[in-house]
């Protein structure tokens, strides 16, 4: 067993933390060296004063009234708690109001899904269009009043109207916003019945 | 014959309130100690040994009896005094030992020249928080090994080195002092 070895487990050698067979080489080496064995000294005295160190009482009273302490601290977390607790049901049910759907979040979803419904259709339409396979029946049908360029008229009035000479293809996303912003409630009546 | 922790906890459960009494009682000074330790000043440590306890009986339903009471006290001891350790890292302050004193004559110059040369507690605070607890629980408190690692949610190993880090480091700043004229 080397010094370093020795110096290695002084710790475990002064806790007696280790194999006995361990310790024994430890305790045969130290007789012969005096570098380890004032290794093992100093470390030793580390633990000493350490162990040394004190925590000043704090009297007599302060045990005495500590469990009362304890007792009333308790008994004032428990209240906390129980009167935390309907409270916490009131939040957590004011909070399952908060994520239940109210009246405003439909309209708005009832609105996003009709806008996705009518770009959906209209960019659909643009596909069979450019690839010559539309109907002209439909393709008049999805087409608005804004795009023909009619005013307050319904949308069998467009039916007829010149649809290709007003339709700008480039702009198609104009296109799709100015007829969402102007159909009429009726007219869109009638655009789901033809469809 | 004495009874148990486990028998204490049983008639406290069953509405015994000197039971309750009777388990503080038994292990206020060690917790308090534990907590001193760790913090370092008599109302912190008092404060922190009422928290521990009253956790202790708010959540006695979860303990589930797999160690002993006293170690359960001293894993939700020792979370406290992390947590109120890692609380007062968030206030910036001045290390007071770092500052020079003002001119002075009274005892109130000696005390503090006395504590300037505690090298040692100086150390055992700037340890870092792992090896000053397992140094706490195997000097002060004489847990084994097995049970430090328990205590501080980790292996036997990881307390032993935590250890054996600490009391090197200790033993490194008092080669300094000694060398220091």
């Amino acid at each position: 067993m080397t010094c370093n070895d020795v110096q290695n487990m002084t710790v475990s050698y002064l806790e007696l933390d280790g194999d006995p067979d361990r310790i024994r080489e430890i305790t045969a080496h130290l007789e012969t060296c005096p570098a380890c064995r004032s290794e093992m000294e100093a470390v030793r005295q580390v633990l000493v004063r350490v162990k040394q160190r004190q925590v000043p009482d704090p009297g007599e009273s302060f045990w005495r009234e500590f469990p009362k302490s304890v007792q009333a601290a308790l008994l004032r977390e428990r209240m906390a708690v129980s009167s935390a607790l309907p409270q916490q049901r009131r939040s957590s049910g004011r909070h399952w109001a908060g994520r239940s759907w109210s009246a405003g979040s439909s309209w708005a979803l009832a609105a996003s899904i009709l806008i996705l419904v009518l770009a959906g259709l209209f960019l659909g339409d643009q596909v069979l269009w450019r690839t010559g396979d539309y109907p002209v029946q439909t393709r008049t049908a999805l087409t608005s009043e804004a795009v023909t360029g009619g005013q307050g008229t319904e949308l069998g009035d467009f039916a007829e109207a010149d649809w290709d000479s007003t339709w700008d293809e480039d702009d198609s996303e104009t296109a799709l916003a100015r007829m969402a912003a102007d159909l009429d409630p009726r007219a869109l009546e009638r655009l789901f019945t033809d469809i | 014959m004495e009874e148990t922790d486990y028998q204490l906890l049983d008639r406290y459960a069953a509405g015994e309130e000197p039971a309750f009494e009777e388990l503080i009682r038994r292990h206020q000074q060690t917790i308090y100690d534990l907590a001193y330790r760790m913090l370092e000043n008599h109302a912190d440590a008092a404060d922190l040994a009422q928290r521990t306890f009253v956790q202790a009986f708010l959540n006695v339903g979860s303990f589930r009896r797999e160690s002993s009471f006293r170690t359960w006290l001293f894993q939700i001891g020792l979370n406290l005094c992390r947590n109120a350790i890692r609380d007062r890292g968030r206030i910036t302050h001045e290390n007071v030992e770092d500052l020079p004193l003002a001119a002075s004559t009274d005892i109130f110059d000696a005390t503090a020249k006395a504590q300037m040369r505690d090298r040692l507690g100086s150390a055992i605070r700037r340890l870092p928080n792992r090896q000053r607890e397992a140094l706490v629980l195997r000097v002060y408190h004489d847990h084994a090994f097995a049970e430090i690692g328990a205590i501080m949610c980790c292996s036997e190993g990881t307390a032993k080195a935590n250890y054996h880090h600490a009391v090197n480091r200790l033993r490194q700043v008092l080669v300094g002092e000694e060398e220091t004229p």
